[in-house]
């Protein structure tokens, strides 16, 4: 039943690999494409194409459009729903039906559940591949209804944002922060050495994502805008 | 508090966060004055106060030397020559005042005065006393015998050495102090605001239920999910913070929910009324 090409994932992040390396274990011939010239090739073969490609908003459309040209009639498209809505990707691929949004914040392994995200004209059959797909994978799923940053990436990123905001306003250090959190609620980390590990430049395009659709409210934090150009090497650890 | 050794306090106020700061305090070593002026509330506070410091200490002894620390008293006349003041009476801010007025005049120069307030503006109550700069915020978290954090809050007048002493006491409660500027909800209260307000703008938004939403973030390892949680604090107690920490701010991102409030009005307050966002059988 499973042969070669049945998941393709297309990105060259560390989620991409996940995903790769999850479909195959769950038993699925999976491939990772991280080269567009590579789509006319290996995305008719995939009866499931797992868009991660991690990059900026002009580039996702290029990607999202050669990827809905190349898709097999047959085939689903799970797209990253949480840097852009599920109904933006699908248009970007010019797949309305059959383009699902799906929502894995930082990695797979960490996440039990992984919200599936549907619009108006999400056909089911394609939500219910979906859900199959990481039901395989041994994740739980929940389908939800398509909104800016979905639920987990909402949340996520919204703490990391008021816990910069109140660093930037001086109310207490960073470490002290998220000391405070991790001792006072039941978070599991630290919003900001949380938002370090899944990575800043993704909490600021959740944010962005929420701010296009929803107004000012959500701009991210200048502390927060700050480590994402400049504080890679000297945030690690 | 006269460097590590000075052991005398005050706790005005024995409701659930003053009747556990004081066992805290007892556990550790040190002399406490609870002051509650209500016959009934010093009474529930001297009923319980065995169960509460046996979850603490276990040795009989030591818990009875432990119980014997705690001196009840019904009026701050009673409690004079203090260390450290902690007040933790309801929040009511003409009632502070009026005890950081009266500490400001009674209590030895020395004196640290510190409030465990978690929504005033503990600038605002500094400014009640003679001596604000001996003023400071030591504010725990509920329940005050389990919960290692304490905020410990700078005023706009409190002077360094104040912060210290109140770190240090909070330290030789075997508790975590963070030190934290005075302003609306401090760390805690305000940085969790978005926990619990996503989850409920996801409702009102209709993309999922209060299950789908907590299923999602247990899963992301949050420890309850924040509809659950809500309804365990309480939504009008958890309202109440939203509400203050949005009037201190105005930041829209803020706002409290018109989904809690509705919820509120309809006394669907958690579990206390068996019904929140989940029924609870009674």
């Amino acid at each position: 039943m499973a042969r070669k090409g049945d998941v393709a994932v297309c990105g060259r992040g560390a989620l991409a690999r996940e995903l790769v390396e999850a479909s195959q274990r769950a038993g699925y011939a999976a491939v990772m494409v991280d080269d567009v010239g590579r789509f006319r090739r290996e995305i008719p073969r995939a009866a499931i194409v797992v868009e991660a490609w991690d990059s900026d908003e002009y580039h996702r459309r290029e990607v999202l459009d050669a990827l809905g040209h190349a898709l097999r009639r047959d085939a689903i498209l799970l797209a990253d729903a949480l840097p852009a809505t599920a109904r933006e990707c699908a248009s970007w691929a010019g797949q309305p039906g059959r383009c699902v949004g799906y929502g894995v914040v930082g990695r797979l392994a960490e996440q039990k559940v992984v919200e599936i995200a549907r619009f108006s004209q999400t056909i089911e059959a394609a939500v219910e591949k979906a859900r199959a797909f990481f039901g395989k994978l041994g994740v739980e799923t929940r389908v939800i209804g398509d909104r800016p940053g979905l639920i987990s990436g909402r949340t996520i990123a919204a703490l990391a944002n008021e816990a910069a905001w109140a660093v930037t306003n001086g109310v207490a250090l960073p470490e002290d922060v998220d000391r405070a959190m991790e001792l006072g609620t039941n978070y599991p980390r630290g919003p900001l050495a949380w938002a370090r590990a899944i990575g800043i430049e993704r909490i600021v395009a959740i944010l962005e994502n929420i701010r296009r659709h929803e107004g000012e409210a959500y701009a991210p934090a200048p502390l927060l805008l700050d480590l994402a150009t400049h504080g890679k090497e000297t945030m690690i650890g | 508090m006269k460097g590590e050794s000075a052991i005398a306090i005050a706790v005005i106020g024995a409701g659930t966060m003053g009747a556990g700061i004081a066992t805290c305090a007892a556990a550790a070593g040190f002399d406490v004055a609870l002051v509650e002026p209500l016959a009934p509330a010093r009474e529930r506070a001297q009923e319980n106060l065995p169960k509460t410091l046996g979850r603490l200490i276990s040795d009989p002894a030591e818990l009875s030397a432990a119980q014997r620390r705690i001196r009840f008293a019904s009026s701050l006349a009673e409690a004079t020559g203090r260390d450290l003041y902690i007040e933790a009476v309801p929040e009511d801010l003409a009632l502070k005042r009026a005890i950081f007025e009266e500490l400001g005049r009674t209590a030895s120069p020395n004196a640290l005065l510190a409030t465990n307030t978690s929504s005033l503006s503990v600038t605002d109550l500094a400014r009640a006393t003679a001596r604000p700069a001996n003023v400071v915020g030591i504010h725990f978290f509920n329940p005050p015998t389990v919960m290692k954090l304490v905020e410990v809050v700078r005023a706009a007048q409190t002077s360094d050495e104040s912060v210290r002493r109140a770190a240090g006491f909070v330290e030789r409660l075997g508790k975590t102090p963070i030190v934290v500027r005075d302003t609306p909800g401090f760390v805690v209260n305000r940085v969790a605001r978005p926990y619990y307000l996503e989850a409920l703008r996801a409702i009102e938004a209709g993309v999922a239920d209060a299950e789908s939403v907590d299923a999602v973030l247990e899963g992301l390892g949050f420890k309850m999910g924040p509809c659950r949680l809500m309804d365990l604090i309480g939504l009008d107690v958890n309202l109440a913070t939203t509400r203050s920490v949005y009037e201190a701010t105005g930041l829209e991102r803020l706002r409290p929910s018109p989904l809690q409030e509705r919820m509120v009005a309809e006394r669907r307050l958690g579990r206390k009324t068996s019904r929140g966002f989940y029924e609870y059988g009674t």
